[in-house]
Formats: structure tokens, sequence, C-alpha cells
């Protein structure tokens, strides 16, 4: 826990700095879920978000409380773990790891400094499954955290790390779904508690293999509300290109099974991925 | 997709009536009238909970309408009637008290009357009993009225309980604008515990103060008239209107471009909603929808809450609402959200009710919509 006074100064410092690619009063982005702040945070490079919540009541920042320690995730290589939390209401502050790649959607779909081959898109997946893999571990298991490429982050060696501080809040766009394309079938229809999660997290993730392997965005002509009711009740899905892998695909297929019971968990899908990194 | 049927709160169900649902009330402990007896009826599945009691308040208020009913039904042997000299007394005739709109009716009074006196702790179960002595009305008054009636608390003798009662009855044909001696009601009535007087207030006052409900349309009672003359109890049958049409829920206020355009332009008016029309299917198609009704489609919420995930690019896990929406509750439910997500998306408080949007008043609906044209017409 770090009191908002550092936060500010954190503003402050972040302020001046100009360099390469980063915006002169460090405000990063803004969007739905909040303003990206880039700072230093006890000497380490971070980013600081401020949670877009519109009134942050007691109850809001005690579920805050409770909620945020179960982020810091240290254990583990690929996923990124939230170093603090500011919890000053109005206002409630996430803090992590400057990565400055961002997420995996802007490598892919936004920048063109790096490159990316089919060996870095598989190597992707593997270190994504991989993070995948060790989150189901947990018990409880962290929710809300919804696998799509805006939420994994890439570091300077290029290792893709599930990103800590993407997981929404119980008190966070309640009803809302930003990036349905990413989202199985059931989880756009059925509540949480009446779903397997690990099954709809492996849909997720073959949606992000066929991100890797294609280079576009699902159904980036669609807005969310068009693409989220069409996959949730008309069957829209993904459509596999010719010329990818015959593996590749056929591993797509599967863990984008209509079945969630016979979707594989990512320990069974790991090994597979390795082979096609060697 | 849509339902067209207009549903009223609470709804009728005519199975399942079991005492017991008077033990699992919901609601404040102050309003329980019993601890539940058997534990076995709070049952396994605790998450339902809230569900069967939402259910079972709306039984119970179908039973008490029906009590209410009953009680004035008239007997079986006229003739046996025990009238004084010369007295008179007023029975529903069967078929009136066995009529489900009129159910409806007593249903959707109590239901306002207890969700408007909540704060005061004060519970409405039986519309005679509980109405017959002016206090409950008094207080209905003084809130919505925000007045102040000069009565006694308490009177200890039926004739000053008579006195407070008749001084409640004029103030409210004050309010009521009542001309005197037209009304159909009188203290003595009501004192009498006659449900069609004590109703017809009841439904005066509640269109008066624009209450969040629709009553069902043009409900009548058929009325038997008892009167003791010469030692001969005489019966003839009259019929009294309970509700009309009701044009307009939403309650009044400040008058604004809607009330002129409802007032004067019929012919702006059908502009008017054939631009939102426009507005609204622009967005409703890209999901393959079509409004072609405003006046009706969007009471029961499905459409609004898909307009603003439209409007404000986001999709809206289908769970967080009924699709299919099965009985008033859901649409109250529906446009609830749909309020909850324009309130997110940053929109000034809507002047129009949710229940009024639920319920289907065109003036309302109208309001919302232009509320979101107005914000979002250029994307």
């Amino acid at each position: 826990m770090i009191s908002f006074l550092e936060i500010e100064i954190i503003k402050v410092k972040a302020a001046p700095t100009s360099g390469r690619g980063v915006r002169k009063r460090g405000r990063i982005a803004e969007s739905h879920s909040g303003e990206l702040w880039r700072g230093k945070w006890q000497g380490n490079d971070i980013v600081a978000r401020i949670l877009n919540v519109q009134e942050v009541t007691a109850r809001i920042s005690r579920d805050f409380q409770t909620e945020f320690p179960a982020l810091r995730i240290f254990a583990h290589p690929n996923i990124c773990a939230v170093l603090a939390a500011a919890n000053q209401p109005p206002n409630l502050v996430v803090i992590s790891q400057y990565m400055p790649f961002g997420s995996l959607y802007n490598v892919l779909h936004e920048q063109s400094s790096v490159v990316i081959d089919h060996g870095q898109a598989v190597r992707f997946a593997l270190d994504i499954a991989r993070g995948m893999s060790y989150l189901h571990s947990l018990d409880p298991m962290i929710l809300r955290f919804y696998l799509s490429s805006k939420h994994v982050v890439v570091d300077e060696e290029l290792t893709a790390k599930l990103s800590m501080a993407d997981t929404k809040f119980s008190f966070q766009e309640i009803g809302k779904s930003y990036s349905p394309a990413w989202m199985s079938p059931e989880a756009l229809t059925r509540a949480p508690e009446d779903l397997n999660i690990r099954a709809a997290d492996m849909w997720s993730f073959a949606v992000l293999l066929w991100e890797l392997n294609t280079r576009e965005v699902p159904f980036s002509d669609l807005a969310p509300m068009e693409c989220g009711m069409k996959i949730a009740l008309e069957g829209l899905r993904v459509q596999i290109p010719p010329g990818i892998a015959r593996n590749m695909n056929r591993l797509m297929n599967i863990c984008m099974n209509e079945d969630p019971g016979r979707r594989p968990n990512f320990d069974q899908i790991i090994p597979i991925l390795e082979k096609m990194t060697l | 997709m849509s339902t067209l049927g207009r549903s009223k709160t609470p709804q009728r169900d005519d199975t399942n009536k079991k005492p017991s649902v008077f033990e699992k009330l919901s609601g404040t402990l102050s309003r329980k009238k019993k601890i539940p007896e058997d534990g076995e009826h709070d049952g396994p599945a605790g998450g339902h909970a809230g569900q069967h009691t939402e259910e079972d308040e709306v039984l119970e208020l179908e039973l008490e309408g029906r009590e209410a009913l009953d009680s004035s039904l008239v007997p079986v042997l006229a003739k046996n009637i025990w009238l004084e000299e010369s007295e008179t007394r007023r029975y529903l005739t069967k078929e009136t008290a066995r009529d489900q709109k009129l159910g409806q009716v007593v249903d959707l009074l109590i239901y306002w009357l207890n969700d408007e006196l909540a704060d005061q702790r004060i519970v409405v179960r039986h519309i005679q009993e509980d109405l017959f002595d002016g206090q409950i009305i008094q207080k209905l008054l003084e809130k919505l009225e925000q007045i102040r009636i000069e009565v006694p608390e308490v009177s200890q003798s039926e004739e000053g309980q008579r006195q407070k009662l008749q001084i409640v009855i004029q103030t409210a044909n004050r309010i009521l604008g009542q001309p005197r001696d037209q009304e159909k009601w009188s203290a003595d009535l009501i004192h009498q515990k006659d449900f069609t007087a004590i109703i017809q207030l009841l439904v005066l006052i509640a269109l008066h103060y624009r209450a969040p409900i629709r009553f069902p349309d043009n409900v009548v009672a058929n009325v038997v008239v008892a009167q003791k003359e010469h030692g001969q109890v005489k019966t003839h049958r009259i019929t009294e209107q309970i509700t009309t049409v009701q044009t307009e829920l939403a309650p009044k206020g400040t008058r604004d471009a809607f009330d002129t355009l409802f007032d004067y332009g019929p012919d702006k008016l059908a502009h008017v909603k054939t631009s939102l029309l426009a507005f609204c299917n622009k967005h409703l198609n890209k999901i393959n929808l079509e409004v072609s009704d405003l006046d009706y489609q969007f009471q029961d919420g499905v459409f609004l809450v898909l307009l603003v995930g439209l409007l404000e690019g986001y999709f809206v896990p289908l769970y967080h609402f009924n699709l299919q929406v099965h009985g008033h509750e859901e649409k109250v439910k529906n446009v609830q959200f749909a309020f909850k997500l324009m309130e997110d998306a940053g929109l000034e408080k809507p002047r129009s009710r949710v229940q009024d949007i639920a319920n289907g008043d065109v003036k309302s609906t109208l309001r919302l919509l232009h509320l979101l044209f107005t914000k979002y017409k250029h994307i």
C-alpha cells in the first residue's frame, strides 16, 4: 500500500519525461477503464493506472483493499504482477511495472518497430499458456482476468506476460464487456458462477492463437455489441484462413471446441506449443 | 424478442395458493408478520432465496386483494342481510368480486400504498380493514401533499373517529378538486368499509399524484345496493366506474417541449417520433433488430439496454438482463439496469421514472430516447 501523496509525486516526476515514444506529460493513455500514467516509484519505471470508478464508496474502497493483494503474483515469469496499490478515495490506483512495448495487442497491431516472425508468435503463445496454466493452478482462482491480447504485456526481451493490472475488480465495468471478440459464447451468455471459467479461458486463448497467426484483430469491423450478439446468438466464429500450418490449425480447433467440456487445459497444450517452437 | 403484452404489477396467478406464503415475507424485519416456524421453507438453495421471496410477496398481495374482494361480496342470501331500519349497504356482485382486472387494481393499490408508506413503517394488508378509519389516508395525503392535517392522533370513540375521517375526506376532496356533494365516496361510506368508495378514492389519489403504476383500463364494479325500508330489504344494482384510460403516467413538472408537443402538435409529434425511430433503428439495425412502435417496444427495457451498449461501445453479457422478458418485475429490472448504464455513461438523470417506462408511458419514453439522441446523434 502506498499513499496517494506518492502517486502525486509520480505524476509530477512523470511530467517532464519526454523520451522516445513517451508523451510529454507522462499520461500514456485514457480508456474506459481509467487513465494510465507513467512514472517512477522506488527507482523503478512504473505505470500507474487510475481506475475509472464513478463514485468510490466506502464499500468499493473496502473491496479494492481485499481484492488487489491477490494480484501481486511474483512467482511466475509469465505474469506481470501488480506491484502496489493506492486506496485513496476518490482515487484508486494500481501500480505495475512499465513495459516499453506495451500490450501484445499494441505489438501485433499498432507498432512496426518490432517484427514478429512465426517463431516469435509461437513463443508468445507458449508464454501465455504457461502464465495461464499457473493462474489456473491457483486456489482460489483469480476472477475477472479476461484473456485477450489487450491484457498481455510484452517486455524488452519479447517475453509475453499476463498483466494482472488488467484484471477487473468486482465493482468495475459491471455489465459491460468491451472486448467480447475474445470471449467464448458461453461466457457472453452465462454468469461466471454457471460457467467453467478455465474452459472459457481456453476459448480466449484460441482466439489469441488466431490473432498471433493472422496478425489481424478478431472481428475488427464489428462494434463490441454487434460482435458479442453475433458470437452469443448467431454462431459467429473466427475463420481460420488457408496457409496456416496444419498442426496450428488443429490446435486452434481443439481449443475452440464448441463444447466447453471437450476443450483441453493449458497443461495439455504446453507440450504441443513447446514442440512447435523447436 | 420484445413482448407487446401490457402486464401490471403484480401479476395475478391463480395456481399455488398456500397459506404458508404468509410466513415467507421479504422486506425488513419490522414488516414481517411472523417469523417462519418451519425452517424447511428456507430450503437448501440459498442463492435463490431472493427470487422466492419476491414471488411470494407478489403472491401474497394477490391473496390480500382476493380477501378484500371476498369480504365485500354480496351475501348468499341477500334477504338475510342484517340491516337497521333505513340503513343502506353496498355489496359487490359475484362476477365483480371475481373480476381479474379489479383484482389487479386492488393489488396495485396495496403495492403502491406499501411502497409509498414504507418509510413511515405503515403496512397495508387489507384495503378496507386498514383504510376505513382514515388514518392511512391521512398519512398518505400528508406525505404526498406535504401538509399536516390537524386531527387528533388517536381517537377512542367511534364518534371521534368519524369526525376525524370527515376532516380527512374533506381535505382529500379539496386537493382532488372534487365538486362538493358529487363525489362517489363519503366519510360514512368509507367508515362502513364500503369497497367501491375506498377504491374509487384511492384510484383518484393515485392518479392525482401520478403514482408509478398503470391500472387496467376501464374497470367497472357491479354493486348491489341493499336498503331496508319498513322492515323490508330492497335491493337494486348499479355500476360504478373504477378506472378509465390513463393517458399519461409521468409526474407533472415544469413544462417542457414534450408537454407542448403532446398538447399542441400532433403532426410535429409524429415527426419527432419518426426521427427518434430512425435514430434508434440506425443503431439497432446493426444487431438485426428493428423498432417499429416507439410507444410500446421500449417498455421491457431490452432495446434500451442494447441501444446504450451500441452507443457506448460495449457488449452487455446476456446474464446481466432478461433478453426474454417474463412479467412486470423483469421489465422493471431491465429498465432499471438501462438507467444504471445511462448514468455510468454520464447522461444527466432522466426525468422519466423507471416505472413509467416499464408501464409504457409514451411521453416518458420519448423524453428518455431524446436524452440519448441529444448525446449521441453524431455517432
